[in-house]
């Protein structure tokens, strides 16, 4: 029962703020360290109005939470949940406090780092104010939950038409994850991010060359498998329609490459911001570059690994591109290489 | 079994329905009109959906006083169902039972009558129009109801399944369960003696 609620209530949530959770993360995940975290928590603690604040955010976090909860449940395709109001409220609350925690988890890995904070302190007080509060969230959104599923349901009433703009055709597969595959595409991005991240703090404590980048690089990039193998699964099937009208190399090559860059812009981003500490513009660049046709080279992969060859040709071309940094060969000459693959791997009208 | 009292709903638009005094008694009932006749939204304000000014008391049981008690007794199943794409029938199926609790081989029972093989493990977004009513109808048989509203269910399925359906109703008719149908064609009228047949007209009752 855990995987319906799951699907029925926690991937629809952070596929509708998606954009909100990449962000969250970005600034709390990647681009802060833990010390500055701790140093905020301790602010926190101390200064009484940035400890209303946290709990204020805290509160309309789980309002915005709550609301997007009953209009989920009023939604006519969820009237089947009407039944879960046959149950005892004790009974709904401990099937529905595991969403309740799911999507919460942010706040409450927020408050675990304000708590050891406020402990280390002897801020007691603010520590159990902190987790009452959250407690009393807890009970008010699984209250109202509950109360709704006894009430009618309002009816569909189309009060606007709503315009739905033209999406260009490279979007249509970040739209596509954005839609279906959400917990995927989150996991792959903060995953690379993390990594990538890590990878950056190790080379700048020192005693690391370029190639240990490139080898972070090469490891961010294999998380993307999963999406490339659903990029070659969703051209397959649900553009086969597209597909079957021929496009020139050019319009092929301009598509993918910014439904690629597009993609990979977080990383991007990231080498961007962290390639600050980097002296050469030129290595830069050619790490840049090195990322976004080591996507490309995937794919390319992915779309020969379509066709099932009894051969281990992700794991064999890892190692080849792993040996080919290790032994100092320029970045620059294995991205023209993945270039090749990739554009030979398109270069049909008709193909992907 | 089933009584109306002051049946009323307004629309924005101007469409209005209103049922003054009416009573359903144990059997199988046809509610007949057009498109847009309000039939549907009749059905989803017994079956405790929809808002609406007045009262249904089923078997003692008023909707407007107790609306869980109620509800447990009235099981639908709309002319298009919707349900979650993402979700399987199976899953559905999954659900309404660890509420429902009907008996033991209810659920292999309905599938074998209405002919749902392997296929209730796929999302819903697979289903084609005549899946997706059978798994509609399998969820409107599940667990302990009263009453069975069953809006358009002959349409979309096959010939093979109308026939299990209508021995399907035929049986749980004689398990005391009641039905109300709706039809805006007159090819499945014949499937039934009725109880009483109910044809609205722009929210009235004309017959």
């Amino acid at each position: 029962m855990r995987e319906v609620y799951f699907k029925s209530f926690v991937s629809p949530f952070y596929k509708a703020y998606l954009g909100f959770f990449i962000l969250v993360f970005l600034i709390l995940g990647v681009f802060m360290e833990l010390k500055q975290h701790l140093m905020i928590a301790e602010k926190i603690m101390q200064i009484q109005s940035w400890f209303g604040m946290l709990i204020f955010s805290f509160i309309l976090y789980s309002f915005l939470h709550l609301r997007f909860q009953i209009k989920l449940l009023q939604d006519p395709s969820y009237w089947i949940f009407q039944k879960l109001s046959f149950l005892p409220f004790s009974k709904f609350s401990k099937d529905f406090i595991s969403i309740w925690f799911t999507n919460h988890t942010l706040i409450l890995l927020y408050s675990l780092i304000i708590s050891y904070v406020g402990i280390k302190n002897g801020a007691w007080d603010k520590v159990v104010f902190l987790w009452i509060s959250i407690l009393i969230l807890t009970l008010v959104t699984l209250y109202s939950t509950y109360k709704t599923l006894h009430r009618y349901y309002p009816e569909k009433r189309i009060h606007q038409t709503r315009i739905i703009r033209i999406k260009p055709y490279f979007l249509w597969f970040s739209f596509h994850l954005k839609e279906n595959r959400p917990l995927l595409l989150l996991a792959v991005k903060i995953t690379s991010l993390i990594l990538l991240n890590g990878f950056f703090y190790s080379y700048f404590s020192g005693g690391y060359d370029m190639r240990w980048l490139a080898f972070g690089l090469l490891i961010s990039s294999y998380f993307h498998y999963p999406i490339w193998q659903e990029k070659v699964e969703f051209s397959e099937y649900q553009l086969y329609v597209f597909k079957n009208l021929p496009r020139t190399f050019r319009t092929k090559l301009f598509q993918e490459f910014s439904t690629m860059t597009v993609l990979v812009l977080p990383e991007l981003l990231l080498l961007f911001y962290q390639g600050r500490g980097i002296t050469s513009i030129g290595n830069q660049f050619s790490l840049s570059f090195f990322w976004v046709t080591l996507q490309l080279g995937i794919y390319g992969l992915c779309i020969f690994d379509k066709k099932k060859i009894n051969l281990n040709i992700p794991f064999i071309a890892f190692l080849l591109v792993f040996l080919s940094i290790l032994f100092g060969v320029e970045l620059l000459f294995l991205s023209i290489i993945f270039l090749i693959f990739y554009t030979r791997s398109i270069y049909s009208p008709y193909q992907n | 079994m089933l009584f109306i009292q002051n049946f009323q709903k307004n629309y924005d638009s101007g469409f209005s329905m209103a049922i003054e005094d009416f009573s359903f008694s144990e059997g199988i009932h046809l509610i007949k009109g057009k498109n847009g006749s309000g039939k549907s939204t009749l059905l989803k304000a017994i079956a405790g959906i929809h808002e609406f000014s007045g009262d249904f008391i089923l078997n003692g049981i008023s909707q407007k006083k107790d609306p869980v008690p109620y509800r447990k007794l009235v099981n639908l199943t709309e002319a298009e169902p919707i349900f979650p794409s993402f979700l399987s029938l199976d899953e559905l199926i999954n659900f309404s039972v660890t509420i429902l609790l009907p008996a033991e081989n209810q659920v292999q029972l309905l599938k074998e009558k209405l002919d749902i093989g392997d296929y209730s493990k796929n999302p819903i977004s697979s289903y084609s129009s005549g899946m997706l009513k059978k798994s509609a109808l399998l969820l409107a048989f599940l667990g302990n109801p009263k009453l069975i509203i069953l809006d358009e269910p002959f349409t979309t399925i096959d010939l093979a399944t109308q026939k299990e359906l209508k021995s399907l109703i035929h049986s749980k008719l004689k398990d005391g369960i009641s039905f109300l149908l709706t039809s805006h064609m007159s090819d499945f009228e014949g499937f039934f003696t009725y109880s009483s047949i109910m044809e609205i007209e722009n929210g009235k009752i004309i017959l």
